[in-house]
C-alpha cells in the first residue's frame, strides 16, 4: 500500500499541527485499533503503520461494537437486578 | 437469546456516516426500560456518563463521565462531554446527540417485554479517515498540510467520548 517510514511522535506533532497530548491520544487509539505499532527507544517512541496497514473499516469498528454491546449487557443486567429487589 | 453476532450489532452506512444498530429483547416493560435509559439515578448502572439537562426536546445536556469511569478509562480528569436532546417521546423514542455521535433508542412493546433498538451514528467517519490519511502521508514522506483546527477539535472530543 505505502512505504512504511518510521516517525517519532514529535515529528507527528509538528506536522499535524496538533498539541502533543492530542497526538498521543490519537496514536493510542490507532495503536489499540492495531493500525500502528510503536517501538520504544531510550528517549522517544517510534510509530509506523503496520504492514498491510489499514484494515477494513468493519474490523476497525469491532472494539467499538464491543464497547456498546457491553453497555447494553450492563443495561440488561441492571434491569434484571432491579426486578429481583 | 442474543447470538454472538447479534450482540455486536450491525454496521450501517449512510453516505459519509457510519452507524451501529443493536437490537435487544428485554424482559421488562417499555416504561421500565425508558426509565433506565433516561433517569440519572439509573444511568450510573450502565451508561458511562451522567446526563444532566431538562428532559425536553432541544435541551442542552452536560454529560460528565461518572467518577468510576474516570478511573477505569484512565482519564486525566473528569471529562465533561456535551449533547442535546433531540427526541423525547416516552416510552417510545429517545434520541440525543452526544458530542459528534447520535444515539437513538426505539422501544417497541412486545407483551410485557420490550424490543429495544439502539442506533449509534458515529460522528464524522470522514474525520477518522482524514487523520489516518494524514498519518499515512506523513509516514510516506508526503505533505498534505496540517489538519484543519476544526477537525482536530472534533476528533479530540470524539476520541474523548469514545474512551
Amino acid at each position: 500500500m505505502v512505504r512504511q517510514g518510521e516517525q517519532p511522535a514529535g515529528a507527528l506533532v509538528d506536522a499535524l499541527d496538533l498539541t502533543q497530548p492530542t497526538v498521543s491520544r490519537h496514536l493510542r487509539t490507532l495503536r489499540e485499533a492495531g493500525l500502528v505499532t510503536v517501538r520504544p527507544d531510550a528517549q522517544r517512541r517510534w510509530y509506523r503503520l503496520r504492514p498491510n496497514g489499514l484494515r477494513e473499516l468493519d474490523e476497525w469498528l469491532m472494539p467499538y461494537r464491543e464497547l456498546w454491546a457491553s453497555r447494553l449487557d450492563d443495561l440488561e443486567r441492571h434491569l434484571d437486578e432491579m426486578d429481583d429487589t | 437469546m442474543t447470538s454472538a453476532t447479534d450482540r455486536l450489532g450491525t454496521i450501517l452506512r449512510d453516505q459519509d456516516r457510519l452507524g451501529l444498530r443493536f437490537v435487544r429483547h428485554l424482559r421488562h416493560s417499555p416504561d421500565r426500560v425508558w426509565r433506565a435509559l433516561a433517569d440519572r439515578d439509573q444511568l450510573s448502572q450502565w451508561f458511562p456518563t451522567d446526563i444532566i439537562g431538562e428532559r425536553v426536546e432541544g435541551a442542552e445536556l452536560q454529560m460528565p463521565f461518572w467518577p468510576e469511569h474516570v478511573e477505569e478509562y484512565s482519564l486525566q480528569e473528569v471529562a465533561v462531554t456535551h449533547g442535546r436532546l433531540r427526541v423525547w417521546d416516552p416510552p417510545r423514542v429517545l434520541e440525543l446527540s452526544w458530542e459528534h455521535e447520535l444515539l437513538r433508542y426505539e422501544l417497541e412493546a412486545d407483551g410485557d417485554h420490550t424490543v429495544l433498538t439502539l442506533t449509534v451514528w458515529l460522528g464524522d467517519a470522514a474525520g477518522y479517515h482524514t487523520c489516518l490519511d494524514h498519518l499515512e502521508a506523513l509516514l510516506d514522506g508526503r505533505d498534505l498540510g496540517p489538519l484543519h483546527r476544526a477537525d482536530a477539535a472534533a476528533l479530540q472530543a470524539e476520541y474523548r467520548a469514545i474512551v
